[in-house]
């Protein structure tokens, strides 16, 4: 999960994510997540330079 | 057409300016031609929000009683340079503290404006004047007598794309870099970002007004590493980084809204800082430059994996590509991530808009022009290994 209040939209997580769970709008250029398709790879997670991003309490795909 | 910088401001003054961002432009441009726009609008506002490392700010703490002439100091455990005056310091936001990387200058000057107490240790030889040796104490931004934003180099004017042909991942300014070109990562706002919409610095240069992490600053002068002389392409865009600003605010005037501290895996700390940049519309020229596109802006790849001073670049690409999330990479399509904030660079061109409509934010003729020659120089008399 992302946290919004941490995250500036910057985008450096969505080029890290192999199953597009995080994707930047075209327009508005903000950063979205799918908990659906996100596999739990975690290899976004150390490339938040805010500590955004989080597994949360699911961690049943882990 | 020529128009002067107090035109402008007279329109300010009256409320009656036209302001519209590096985006807003282009369309208006193409809709109603060159000759009705440079007549119509007064200002475009142009923003980036990224890290910037070369950022810091220079307190002045008062002074104790008895007084101390600081030789060592440290703010929440990360060390700020004391060789100044006796309680004058300057904290760079890329000082991290011993143990680690995850806090460091730009989490501090972060907490200072967020109002945070923040510890300070100094040690001191001592002097006659200035006996005190040893000294702890809080300090908030309001406290202190002055805070100055003082960045050295920020606001590059473009900047390269950085990817991984290693078979291991690695970590750097650029952020993580997945092996065998399993990502590229890029900077700059494109088509929004200042100098990129006024590349022969017609506009921005030494004392210009600017937005600056939400309060009022300047350009003081050309930034460190300032580049010009490097390769334009056929529109006058440098094809990398080349330009760079030195600015400077009052840190007690900002907002972390606009200046927070951040840090890279494996690499340290630094501050993205939000600069907003207005530019006059004096006449068709300047107009004119202030309607690049994406598709416009070239810039080169290369491998970080090589960690030496020059790398080969793998090709060029254009922002357009770059924000479309994918690039082609040696017949490889390559995943793209930006390292700035284009929605967060969009925010500040409507705040510096709003600011300038209401009367609150007024244009600067800058006093000197920025070198358009001069080239970096290399480090090379080494001396042993």
């Amino acid at each position: 999960m992302i946290d919004k209040s941490k995250c500036v939209d910057c985008g450096a997580c969505v080029s890290l994510c192999r199953t597009d769970a995080i994707i930047m709008d075209k327009k508005s250029k903000k950063i979205s997540f799918s908990e659906d398709k996100c596999i739990r790879c975690l290899v976004c997670v150390d490339g938040c330079p805010f500590g955004a991003i989080s597994i949360g309490d699911n961690n049943d795909k882990l | 057409m020529e128009k002067g910088y107090e035109e402008i401001n007279e329109k300010i003054r009256k409320n009656e300016a036209v302001v519209m961002d590096a985006e807003e432009i282009i369309d208006f441009v193409e809709q109603n031609g060159v000759k009705k726009a440079v007549k119509e609008v007064d200002i475009v506002t142009t923003a980036t929000f990224g890290p910037m490392c070369s950022s810091g700010v220079f307190l002045n703490l008062g002074h104790s009683d008895p007084p101390i002439r600081i030789k060592k100091a440290y703010l929440n455990g990360v060390e700020a340079y004391a060789g100044i005056a006796a309680v004058d310091i300057y904290l760079g936001a890329t000082a991290t503290r011993d143990e680690g990387y995850s806090y460091g200058g730009a989490h501090v000057i972060q907490d200072l404006i967020d109002g945070k107490e923040v510890e300070l240790v100094a040690e001191a030889h001592g002097t006659d004047c200035y006996p005190r040796k040893k000294l702890k104490a809080t300090i908030t931004l309001e406290g202190i007598n002055q805070a100055i934003l003082f960045n050295p180099r920020n606001c590059y004017q473009n900047y390269a794309v950085a990817t991984n042909s290693s078979d291991r991942t690695i970590y750097t300014y650029m952020g993580k870099l997945l092996p065998n070109f399993g990502n590229a990562a890029y900077s700059t706002t494109g088509q929004l970002s200042p100098l990129i919409n006024d590349p022969y610095y017609e506009t921005i240069g030494v004392g210009t007004r600017i937005f600056l992490g939400g309060a009022t600053g300047y350009v003081v002068s050309e930034g460190t590493q300032h580049n010009p002389s490097i390769e334009r392409n056929m529109l006058g865009i440098p094809t990398g980084g080349a330009a760079t600003l030195a600015v400077t605010g009052n840190l007690k005037e900002m907002n972390s809204e606009y200046l927070k501290a951040c840090s890279f895996k494996n690499y340290g700390t630094s501050l993205y800082v939000g600069i907003g940049v207005p530019i006059p519309i004096l006449n068709e020229k300047i107009l004119t430059h202030t309607c690049i596109r994406n598709k416009d802006i070239i810039t080169n790849i290369y491998d970080y994996s090589i960690p030496r001073r020059s790398r080969p670049s793998l090709g060029t690409v254009n922002y357009e590509e770059l924000m479309s999330g994918w690039i082609t990479l040696n017949g490889k399509e390559v995943k793209t991530g930006c390292k700035s904030s284009y929605a967060k660079a969009k925010e500040i061109t409507k705040e510096l808009k709003k600011r300038i409509e209401k009367g609150e934010f007024f244009i600067q003729k800058p006093i000197r022009r920025l070198p358009l020659d001069g080239k970096t120089k290399p480090l090379n008399r080494i001396i042993g290994e």
